[in-house]
């Protein structure tokens, strides 16, 4: 008994030192961009066929995805590449793209960009992303041939799964019926070696830290999700017009944040009524220094809404009772 | 030997007080990731998300399926915070009502289906877990506010209180979802209860004993078992021992044995 028990307790310590030897990483971007090959090489007058392999790595869908040729005189795009109407959260999407050298285009190298431009939405606000991606070309007369373009290849997202099944119903028909323990625990054994390791493959790690790290207040019931726009009382338009003392105020907000439209809007509008009260933006995403500074971001767990009085570093979170708790923290609450 | 562990358990759920920030790694039991001082990934929670997203979940499987082999349910005995809550307050041990355990799997398949219908996590408004380690804690630190989701939260809590008081471990024999995800290990799982029948005299000790409710020399390899050992603790024969090796089908197992009555001398 004891024997057992302690070796209970050293599983789960040597489990432990394991589990906690990982550090956390940093957030990805919303939309990744690759392009295939690394190196494209065309003759003039001829077509390169491209692959962009877009990886979504956020938390909302990418929209209107819309790629464009930037800065090349002497190539485009034929036909001029579809857009692509959405890519879920942790979704992929790859476009085929012809490019098109003219004859007369000068041999050497030139460095190409692919324009993207999307959007995403979180309730009723939507941002705009106009991003770009290098694509390095090799103009030569003298082509090495198509074995430098690799082939993205893609397994359909079924198969893995149904094999999955089809190995652990196998599994549970013979140790139930015949008795037979080995091929179940050889069964587990793939699933656990196949699981972590394409899993991680495929940034599902990354995936589950991201979704551990953002602190939703209204997903695990802290405050509820606003879907309308805020409007300002008229006790507040009053108390506010009475302000005569310049103050700024930080909203520290997240392109993933349900509840962030609405903590800005807030300001936005009082701000409007009041020309003392000055404010500015800012992304923890993009700027986590400042927002770290600013207590905004906590054992690498960020906090959005946020809103900070700059003069006495006073700060807000959430969107509950926003109104009542901002004109606190501007010093005009009742 | 087991308080330590647990609180181990507790130690490892609270490890962030030493600054180190969010991990990849999914918490072997029922434990909030948005506690002030988490540093791991809730199954549960990530689960609805991958729904949410329509995320073929590999990392995830593979970590369950790892937690499940090695002990099985004995992550709900030996580690989970809330299950050490669960225990701190078994004062009436009573027994299990078979039918009424079955509960957990409906929780684990509802929360599914809640997230995939709803496109949000339900289950984490209701989680007592939740509850206890976020909505009160950032009640304290002045994030949240006493609210309509907040009461939701405390009612829930409330209610999981009061059952584990009056049912010992009331929450993990019947509600939760991480018990019912584990509990699919319990006749694979490397860590097992052995039982020797040659000793077995059926005395009930081990019934008594048992935080669960279960007939531990019956139900050694119940799907509620939390292995915790309280059962090999009381024997006084020694016919049940905590196991750590690759368990046998039932096929090969003497289901019919009978032991012979042996008097113990008191």
């Amino acid at each position: 008994m004891i024997r057992s028990q302690t070796s209970v307790l050293l599983l789960i310590t040597i489990l432990g030192i394991i589990l906690f030897a990982c550090v956390a990483v940093g957030q990805e971007p919303i939309l990744s961009f690759t392009v295939l090959p690394t190196k494209v090489e065309i003759a003039p007058g001829e077509t390169a066929p491209l692959v962009l392999s877009i990886d979504n790595k956020s938390l909302h869908p990418g929209d209107d995805i819309a790629v464009s040729l930037t800065g090349a005189d002497g190539f485009s795009l034929d036909p001029a590449p579809a857009d692509i109407k959405v890519i879920k959260p942790f979704g992929k999407a790859a476009l085929n793209i012809n490019l098109v050298a003219s004859p007369d285009v000068a041999i050497g190298t030139h460095d190409l960009k692919l324009q993207v431009i999307y959007t995403y939405c979180i309730d009723v606000s939507c941002f705009q992303i106009v991003d770009e991606v290098n694509v390095p070309v090799l103009v030569t007369t003298i082509l090495l041939g198509p074995a430098t373009m690799k082939k993205a290849r893609r397994i359909p997202p079924w198969v893995i799964p149904m094999i999955g099944v089809i190995l652990l119903l196998g599994a549970i028909l013979l140790w139930q019926y015949a008795g037979m323990r080995v091929p179940m625990y050889v069964a587990l054994s793939l699933f656990i070696v196949g699981g972590l390791a394409y899993g991680v493959m495929l940034g599902q790690h990354e995936q589950a830290q991201g979704i551990a790290a953002v602190l939703c207040t209204s997903c695990i019931g802290i405050e509820e999700s606003q879907h309308e726009e805020p409007v300002l009382s008229q006790d507040a338009l009053s108390v506010l017009g009475g302000l005569d003392t310049d103050l700024k105020l930080i909203v520290f907000y997240a392109p993933w944040c349900h509840s962030c439209p609405y903590a800005e809007k807030m300001v936005k509008d009082m701000a409007k009524v009041n020309s003392h009260i000055t404010y500015k933006f800012v992304n923890v995403d993009t700027n986590r220094d400042l927002a770290a500074s600013n207590g905004v971001i906590r054992n690498q767990r960020t906090i959005v809404p946020a809103i900070v009085r700059v003069d006495t570093g006073k700060i807000i979170f959430g969107i509950d009772h926003l109104e009542e708790r901002l004109l606190d923290l501007l010093g005009v609450g009742s | 030997m087991r308080r330590i562990s647990q609180g181990f358990g507790i130690l490892l759920g609270l490890f962030g007080f030493t600054g180190i920030g969010m991990t990849h790694i999914i918490f072997p039991g029922l434990h909030c990731y948005a506690c002030p001082l988490s540093v791991t990934i809730c199954p549960i929670g990530l689960m609805q998300n991958l729904v949410i997203y329509g995320t073929v979940p590999y990392f995830w499987v593979g970590t369950i399926v790892a937690y499940g082999l090695v002990l099985g349910r004995g992550f709900c005995g030996w580690f989970c915070p809330f299950g050490t809550l669960n225990d701190l307050l078994s004062f009436n041990k009573v027994r299990i009502v078979r039918g009424f355990s079955y509960t957990k799997y409906a929780v684990l398949i509802g929360t599914i289906v809640a997230a995939w219908a709803f496109a949000d996590t339900m289950f984490c408004k209701l989680c007592p877990a939740g509850g206890l380690e976020a909505s009160i804690p950032y009640l304290f630190l002045g994030i949240a506010s006493v609210n309509r989701p907040f009461i939701i939260h405390m009612i829930t809590l409330g209610f999981v209180l009061i059952g584990m008081v009056l049912i010992s471990r009331f929450w993990c024999r019947y509600l939760c979802p991480m018990g019912a995800l584990l509990s699919l290990f319990n006749r694979v799982s490397f860590l097992h209860l052995k039982l020797d029948s040659n000793r077995c005299s059926r005395c009930t000790v081990c019934t008594d004993a048992c935080p669960m409710g279960l007939k531990p020399y019956e139900d050694y390899d119940d799907h509620n078992c939390t292995k915790c050992g309280e059962c090999t603790s009381v024997c006084s024969l020694d016919a049940l021992t905590l196991t750590f090796s690759p368990q046998m089908p039932r096929l090969h197992r003497d289901e019919n044995y009978v032991p012979e009555r042996i008097k113990i001398d008191t």
